[in-house]
């Protein structure tokens, strides 16, 4: 074997540079890929993991709750209960260090409480970390630095460090510098540790904190003790294992996890398909010497072992160089899936990828293994002859067609196993709904390329000649070899479309009911244009402020915060109700009623009442009319479902309250953001720039955000679309991929047809005919490709809206067809495919008419 | 007429140049039948791509009626081929997706000619040389003697005044080799020029002229012992 290798293995890649260049791009961009997005995977776990380490340390159970936390009060109630050995509260904020334009994790911890969990040794001796305890106590804006991020800075003790708060930018004092292990070298190493109440004051989180930790005197007690503590703690607050925390948190990520992994196993089933293209053709082309080894003595299965040894050498240079792919890939999908986790579900740093050992071992070895899986089957398929019929001279094309008919049965079956009940409701039904379109799809390429071949080849015959018909006829000739090619382009076409029916449906549902309801000319927020979690609250005092300033006819407050409901989390919107519906009705805009009876102002603030999202009311399964159990600070207040309108504010689903209500029940007025209506007859441009110097202060804060509303709807629709970045990049690439899986098969399609190509020269064929022929068929394979691709799609995005949509959000989007993106993809693969095919052509023109007709 | 003038061609470089042709002077007159003969190897087929323009010379001058084919650019010798000379080849290349009777027309519809009068043509072609119920069929359902003779009709179809064959009975066992010869004997019959390479030296006689080749050189030029 070793012998076949040196001598002939290592010949042919020397003289099909080409070829083997093709086999290792597809594989360094399957692993590339891949690579990118274990990468984001790892991060995703890596940020989960940092979570838990940040609390695993020395804690034993971790008390929680939803919306605006746990009762600091609960914390004396805790640290009594017998079997607690210590107990203390803790926040979390991520905040901004508008200096420096990078976030820090602010612990907020009772540093004069008990001192069994704080992230650090406060007495170290000579390397203490606090060298004056008593202007550290004394000072509510001290704070400690981690020494990595105090470097990187030149911040040292003395120092000041300007934060985001609720208030503003606030200065903060450095009075001590952490060393980068435990606590303070999570988030990056870029972490702050500060007076719990300092805390609950600068973020505005009144006596609530996140987490009440809890430490046990003897971890056998933990079922008991944990059980004692739930009773005290009562059901709106989770008594969890630290390790539980992340796993919620972890499910919770679950389908992001899950999309990624698919696009990574996607991307390298494509790359194997080229790796498959490429042997596929290397065996045809060397049936000659394959009939002559056989007849020498080699075996069958040493032969096949041969071709999957060459494709797995050449694996090896593709794995090396898709780590390189993958590598810059991976900033681009680290960032755009920490930047997702960041804002949706915890505090995540953006921290530049590293390439584990184990995540390079296991990229390398999928690419090799997919290699080796790639070659085995047109290796096993093309060395199935007699050496007597290769000897002889029999052509090169192929000899055996695949079975049409049967492959089209198969496909009927899987589509019909589809459509089967069993499959809907659940998110796992969908992924399988979508096995089982991706493989009917497959299964029906080859007859979906003949009917296209006979549907097409009047017309091509008509505008392109001779030559064009002989491009189709040869498509249908090779038919394995052209269907390979069909479906890597069609899963990149597909996977094309799905994205872009998806955004332009959510972008339509979107953008109609932000015309609906966003009314009010204005929006005001601090610390992010929009309410994600970098935002921070207004001060109670900024409605007053603005409602003065001339112009300003009605302000609208807005506080919003997640309950925890038996079966689901929910979105809680507490807002001036009657002034949003006076403000729309006169606007004769509002919430489309898909339940109950049309609102009007004082539905609500008369009765106890809330608005229902469509989506909360699908995940809760209740209707108009019925009551939910809201909890609150003063206990669950049952509240009557009014009307369930369309509502996009929240994937969990949302609930609308009155204002007067949140404030009676939850003691809080803090302000999330503000919605200002202005007078018609004043400029919104002039009120922004009055209601920016009104709550910017005489410190000029950069951080108040005074918005057209419709530029809020631009940014949470960017939003979107930059959420659908990676994935574009992805389709990008494995439409590389595809493409050049045609070069490949266009390049053997050249050397199959030499002496066909002598012949047509001989009876009169030009060059430019000749080359006409390979482009067209090239082309060809672009548009099958492109067709088959959007049926997919579409089949795709329908069961992404029925199923993994609706169950996991309730949101139904009503599906837009992107003409636009269809019509655009099909010209881009029809034009590149011909393009690709151009390049083999070349090389059929450069050949001359001489020597192929009559050679053997 | 062909006239070959000094014509040599050789191919490769340095050390490893091979001469297929040497030197090789020749006058073909418009009408006649000439068959070349030689071992394999002796150069036969290479000559034979020199005249029908396929290939170009590295040496001499290759003439067909009066124009110097090394000094044409390839799309003159294209359209060459096309209008003045057909080929016939030994394993028939005929296109495998196309029926008997668009294997015939296809130089026409390379010419872009009408396919109404393009079909016309091949069928009458394909009545002419015995297949004028097979048009409809693919070369696979043919046997080789039907293939070469669709072949023949495919050589004919722009009316040139040259046909070249190259063993053109090489595949064909020895009755449908003979059917096959007076297809050719009956072109030469209609004026035009036939030029055949054979290994056989039976099928040799069956021209006016002889040309034997041996290690890429003319080896003699003699009238046939035997008439046919």
């Amino acid at each position: 074997m070793l012998a076949l290798l040196r001598e002939i293995s290592f010949r042919h890649w020397m003289r099909s540079r080409l070829r083997s260049l093709l086999i290792v791009l597809g594989i360094a961009l399957g692993v590339g890929l891949n690579v990118a997005t274990s990468a984001a995977i790892d991060s995703l776990q890596g940020a989960f993991d940092d979570l838990i380490e940040r609390i695993a340390g020395r804690a034993d159970l971790c008390v929680q709750g939803t919306g605006l936390g746990v009762p600091s009060e609960l914390l004396a109630k805790i640290a009594a209960l017998p079997g607690v050995a210590h107990a203390a509260s803790s926040l979390e904020v991520t905040a901004r260090a508008p200096d420096y334009g990078e976030s820090l994790l602010v612990l907020g911890v009772d540093m004069l409480g008990d001192l069994h969990f704080l992230p650090f040794n406060v007495q170290s001796g000579e390397r203490s970390v606090i060298r004056d305890p008593l202007s550290f106590v004394n000072d509510p804006h001290a704070l400690l630095l981690s020494r990595s991020f105090a470097r990187r800075h030149g911040l040292q003790e003395g120092s000041e460090l300007r934060l985001l708060t609720a208030e503003g930018p606030k200065s903060f004092h450095v009075r001590g510098v952490l060393e980068d292990s435990g606590a303070a070298a999570s988030f990056g190493g870029q972490v702050a540790v500060m007076f719990l109440d300092a805390a609950q004051v600068s973020f505005a989180r009144g006596t609530f904190v996140d987490r009440i930790d809890v430490a046990l005197g003897d971890r056998a007690q933990l079922a008991a003790v944990r059980a004692t503590v739930t009773a005290a703690v009562g059901g709106d607050y989770s008594v969890d294992e630290p390790q539980q925390v992340g796993t919620r948190l972890r499910s919770l990520a679950a389908p992001l996890e899950l999309a990624l992994a698919i696009t990574g196993l996607l991307a390298l089933i494509v790359g194997g398909f080229l790796v498959y293209n490429a042997v596929a053709i290397a065996v045809a082309q060397r049936r000659h010497e394959v009939g002559i080894l056989r007849a020498l003595g080699e075996t069958r299965s040493g032969m096949v072992w041969l071709f999957m040894l060459e494709s797995a050498i050449l694996a090896i240079p593709g794995a090396l160089l898709g780590l390189a792919v993958g590598r810059g890939l991976a900033r681009l999908s680290v960032a755009s899936t920490l930047e997702t986790l960041d804002s949706i579900f915890v505090s995540a740093s953006q921290l530049a990828p590293a390439l584990k050992p184990n995540l390079v071992l296991r990229a390398c070895l999928a690419g090799v293994l997919m290699a080796l899986f790639a070659a085995y089957f047109p290796a096993r398929r093309g060395t199935a002859f007699d050496p007597a019929v290769v000897l002889r001279g029999a052509s090169n094309v192929e000899l055996k067609q695949p079975p049409v008919r049967l492959l089209l049965g198969c496909a009927v079956l899987a589509a019909c196993a589809s459509l089967l009940p069993i499959f809907d409701g659940t998110a796992l039904g969908g992924f399988a709904q979508l096995a089982c379109i991706l493989a009917s799809a497959a299964l029906a390429t080859p007859a979906f390329m003949i009917a296209m071949r006979a549907v097409c080849v009047r017309a091509v015959d008509g505008v392109f000649g001779i030559p064009g018909r002989l491009g189709l006829d040869y498509v249908e000739r090779t038919l394995s070899r052209s269907t390979i090619n069909v479906l890597a382009l069609m899963v990149a076409v597909g996977m094309s479309i799905s994205v872009s029916t998806w955004l332009g449906s959510f972008e339509r549902s979107l953008a109609k009911w932000a015309e609906q309801v966003g009314s009010a000319e204005l929006t005001v927020t601090r610390g992010s244009p929009v309410l994600d979690r970098r935002h921070v609250p207004l001060p109670a005092t900024a409605a007053e402020r603005v409602a003065q300033i001339p112009g300003v006819s009605n302000v609208q407050r807005f506080r919003m915060l997640d309950v925890q409901l038996p079966e689901a989390k929910l979105r809680l919107v507490a807002t001036d109700i009657d002034v949003f519906l006076r403000e729309t009705q006169r606007r004769h805009k509002g919430w489309e009623v898909v339940d109950g009876a049309p609102l009007s102002p004082g539905d609500l603030t008369r009765q106890r009442g809330l608005v229902l999202s469509e989506n909360a009311a699908h995940l809760l399964h209740v209707r108009a009319g019925d009551s939910l159990s809201l909890p609150t600070p003063d206990g669950h207040i049952s509240v009557r479902v009014r009307a369930v309108v369309v509502d996009f504010t929240s994937e969990s689903g949302t609930a609308f309250i009155d204002l007067g209500l949140f404030h009676h029940h939850f003691q809080d007025d803090a302000v999330d953001g503000l919605s200002v209506y202005v007078d018609p007859r004043r400029s919104p441009d002039s009120v922004a720039v009055a209601v920016r110097a009104a709550l910017s202060g005489e410190d000029r804060d950069a951080t108040v955000f005074v918005t057209e509303t419709k530029s809020v709807e631009r940014h949470l629709l960017g939003t979107l679309r930059r959420a659908f970045s990676y994935s574009r990049a992805v389709e990008v690439m494995t439409l590389i991929i595809g493409l050049l899986g045609v070069i490949g098969t266009m390049i053997a399609a050249v050397l199959d047809r030499q002496r066909e190509i002598g012949m047509l020269r001989a009876v009169g064929a030009t060059r430019a005919q000749v080359a006409l022929s390979i482009v067209v068929e090239a082309g060809f394979l672009g548009f099958c490709a492109a067709l088959a691709g959007i049926l997919v799609g579409i089949a795709e995005t329908q069961v992404f809206f029925r199923t993994l949509v609706a169950t996991t959000t309730g949101w139904h989007l009503s599906f837009v067809f992107p003409w636009e993106s269809a019509v655009r993809t099909t010209l881009l693969v029809v034009a590149t495919s011909a393009l690709a095919g151009a390049v083999p052509a070349l090389r059929a023109l450069r050949q001359e008419a001489a020597g192929t007709p009559g050679a053997q | 007429m062909i006239r070959l003038e000094n014509v040599s061609r050789s191919y490769g470089s340095g050390a490893k140049t091979v001469a297929a042709v040497r030197d090789v002077s020749l006058t073909i007159e418009a009408g006649s039948f000439v068959t070349i003969v030689g071992a394999s190897g002796s150069g036969k087929s290479t000559l034979l791509n020199l005249m029908g323009a396929l290939d170009r010379p590295t040496g001499g001058r290759v003439l067909l009626d009066k124009h110097d084919l090394s000094s044409l650019s390839d799309a003159e010798r294209t359209l060459l081929r096309r209008t003045r000379i057909g080929f016939v080849f030994q394993f028939f290349n005929l296109l495998p997706t196309l029926t008997a009777l668009e294997n015939v027309a296809l130089p026409a519809r390379l010419a872009r000619m009408s396919k109404k009068s393009t079909d016309k043509r091949a069928a009458e072609l394909l009545d002419r040389v015995g297949l004028g119920a097979r048009g409809k069929h693919r070369p696979d359902e043919l046997s080789g003697g039907e293939m070469q003779r669709v072949a023949i009709a495919r050589a004919l179809m722009m009316d040139p005044p040259i046909l070249l064959a190259d063993e053109p009975t090489g595949n064909l066992d020895s009755n449908t080799g003979l059917s096959i010869l007076d297809l050719l004997r009956g072109a030469v019959e209609a004026h035009r020029t036939v030029v055949l390479i054979t290994h056989d030296a039976g099928i040799a006689q069956r021209g006016e002229r002889i040309i034997t080749m041996a290690d890429g050189q003319l080896l003699r030029d003699e009238k046939p012992t035997h008439t046919h």
